[in-house]
């Protein structure tokens, strides 16, 4: 592995001479919304790594590097392979390279309530995330202008982490409201399946435990899957404290469904 | 197990190595292949019974000592998974397998990764050395499966004041879990952040004081399954495997995911391992 100190555009976070060509890892269609890491090569299909501020803790050469420069790490000096990814990878693009930028991946489940994760932006230009929907909703298979591509039964958008983040609070919101209403239907395995839809659009710990708090219900109560599930937390607490918090969930399921009617 | 000394201090630090050395598990990136039956890969790994050597898989080898070691051979990390990101990217789940896996199983296991000092070898000084005069090394390093944990132990005592920091996974790939002192020598001084002063980027990273625990031929991997370690969108998935393994064993393996913010990929995988290892040892 080499490091290199890399340009990248303080405005843009635009990186010369690199490009994405993938991800890390590989979806199916009941494992949506993702978000995962892009595979990045430079100009001779070289994998690469953009290295986070903090990453390399005692090496001298990484002092805090002036706005415009950022470290990016060699992997290899042998170019990635033509056709699918080494490894578990998914190639999708190429597409420029920035600074942050994260692959967003979109599968039927989304595709469902595609009106729903859009916004009123009538007296506004469309958000990156809007444009995207928009972009979704008329079927096509590949914009090189917004990054994004369909594969088989799922969509992979390369994006800012804040557009990204968008895109999932706004899945988060409907998978919310999905989760209320199946809560009250009789079919366990469908709140199965969406306790673990919202747990996947998570944007905060709370929607972890709301999913799980879905997930018990649907399990008719304690559960290996129900701990599984609480291990995706950001912030981990101990026994008691997720105890209380899984209550707090409970209740919450429980009153919006009698809200809901 | 160690008798009681006066001095707490180094009791505890006993305490620590006799833990670790009996409960570390042994960690492994399945094969570069995805958990679950891809598009484009085909049957993923949790389809197999056994976790197979090269060789057993008819895949062709070179001669040499080392290349027929890695033909023989399931490879595991008594440790942080610090399998290399390189190339080819690792798999999306890593394996945590407990230590009974080991009960009856011809093998062996070395306190360094036993591909560092293949061609084009980074352990260093030995890189320097002929690729004779390597195995030489590998050999004299190297301790039967039934013996290992014993030396594990030891080695754990004599490289770490406070034997926990063994299992570090801290980002930085040169830095995490540093002993304090390593046998021989040569092995801190020139590699980790030392050996990149010398020799830069082509020197032992974690993997230089890292156990490799090697399988001869084959593991069954399903029986002896402690945890599985998965990224966010693949926890339902990971329980399904739980579910199938504990109706075939009757033991559940437990599923962890990484945090739902955090980007899944081999090195996010390694960071959160040292935590995962600790949660094995000391449940």
């Amino acid at each position: 592995m080499t490091l290199e100190a890399w340009d990248c555009d303080p405005q843009t976070g635009a990186l010369p001479g690199v490009r994405v060509v993938g991800f890390h890892g590989e979806f199916d269609g009941d494992q949506t919304p993702a978000h995962s890491q892009p595979v990045w090569v430079d100009d001779h299909d070289r994998m690469l790594r953009i290295v986070k501020p903090g990453w390399l803790q005692r090496d001298a050469d990484l002092a805090p590097l002036p706005p415009g420069k950022c470290w990016v790490a060699r992997l290899s000096e042998t170019p990635v392979p033509e056709g699918p990814l080494p490894g578990v990878g998914t190639r999708v693009g190429p597409w420029p390279a920035r600074f942050g930028w994260v692959m967003a991946t979109l599968g039927p489940r989304e595709f469902n309530v595609l009106l729903g994760l859009r916004m009123d932006a009538s007296d506004a230009l469309p958000s990156p995330v809007d444009a995207f929907l928009q972009w979704l909703l008329m079927g096509e298979t590949r914009s090189d202008t917004l990054c994004c591509e369909r594969i088989g039964h799922l969509v992979h958008w390369y994006c800012s982490a804040a557009d990204e983040m968008e895109l999932r609070k706004r899945v988060r919101l409907v998978a919310t409201t999905a989760l209320i209403q199946v809560a009250q239907g009789p079919s366990p395995v469908q709140l199965q399946k969406t306790s673990y839809w919202l747990a996947r659009a998570a944007t905060n710990d709370g929607d972890v435990y709301r999913a799980a708090a879905g997930l018990q219900r649907a399990l008719g109560g304690p559960s290996p899957r129900i701990d599984s599930l609480l291990t995706t937390v950001v912030h981990r607490r101990d026994k008691a404290e997720t105890a209380s918090l899984l209550a707090d969930a409970t209740r919450w399921l429980t009153e919006a469904c009698k809200a809901n009617g | 197990m160690h008798a009681p000394s006066a001095d707490p201090a180094a009791n505890d630090r006993e305490a620590a190595a006799d833990q670790i050395a009996l409960r570390v598990p042994l960690v492994h990136f399945p094969a570069r292949l995805p958990m679950q039956s891809t598009r484009v890969l085909g049957p993923g790994w949790a389809e197999w019974d056994d976790l197979s050597s090269n060789s057993v898989r008819g895949m062709p080898a070179g001669s040499d000592d080392f290349s027929q070691l890695r033909a023989q051979h399931v490879f595991a990390y008594a440790g942080p998974c610090c399998y290399s990101g390189g190339t080819a990217q690792a798999g999306n789940a890593v394996i945590y397998l407990y230590p009974r896996v080991e009960t009856d199983r011809e093998g062996e296991a070395s306190p360094f990764d036993s591909g560092s000092l293949e061609d084009p070898a980074r352990l260093q000084p030995w890189a320097a050395l002929t690729l004779a005069e390597r195995w030489e090394f590998l050999r004299l390093h190297t301790s039967e499966m039934k013996d290992w944990r014993a030396r594990f132990r030891r080695w754990l005592l004599g490289c770490y004041e406070d034997p926990w920091r063994y299992l570090e996974s801290t980002p930085d790939p040169w830095d995490a879990g540093l002993p304090d002192r390593l046998d021989p020598p040569e092995l801190l001084a020139h590699n980790g952040p030392a050996g990149r002063i010398v020799h830069g980027d082509s020197c032992g990273d974690r993997r230089a004081w890292t156990w490799e625990v090697r399988f001869h031929e084959r593991v069954a991997w399903r029986r002896h399954l402690q945890l599985v370690h998965v990224g966010n969108a693949a926890n339902e998935r990971a329980n399904d495997l739980a579910d199938d393994i504990e109706r075939e064993t009757g033991v559940r393996p437990e599923v962890r995911s990484l945090p739902h913010d955090a980007l899944p990929d081999f090195y996010s995988l390694l960071e959160h391992s040292g935590e995962i290892l600790r949660e094995c040892i000391t449940p």
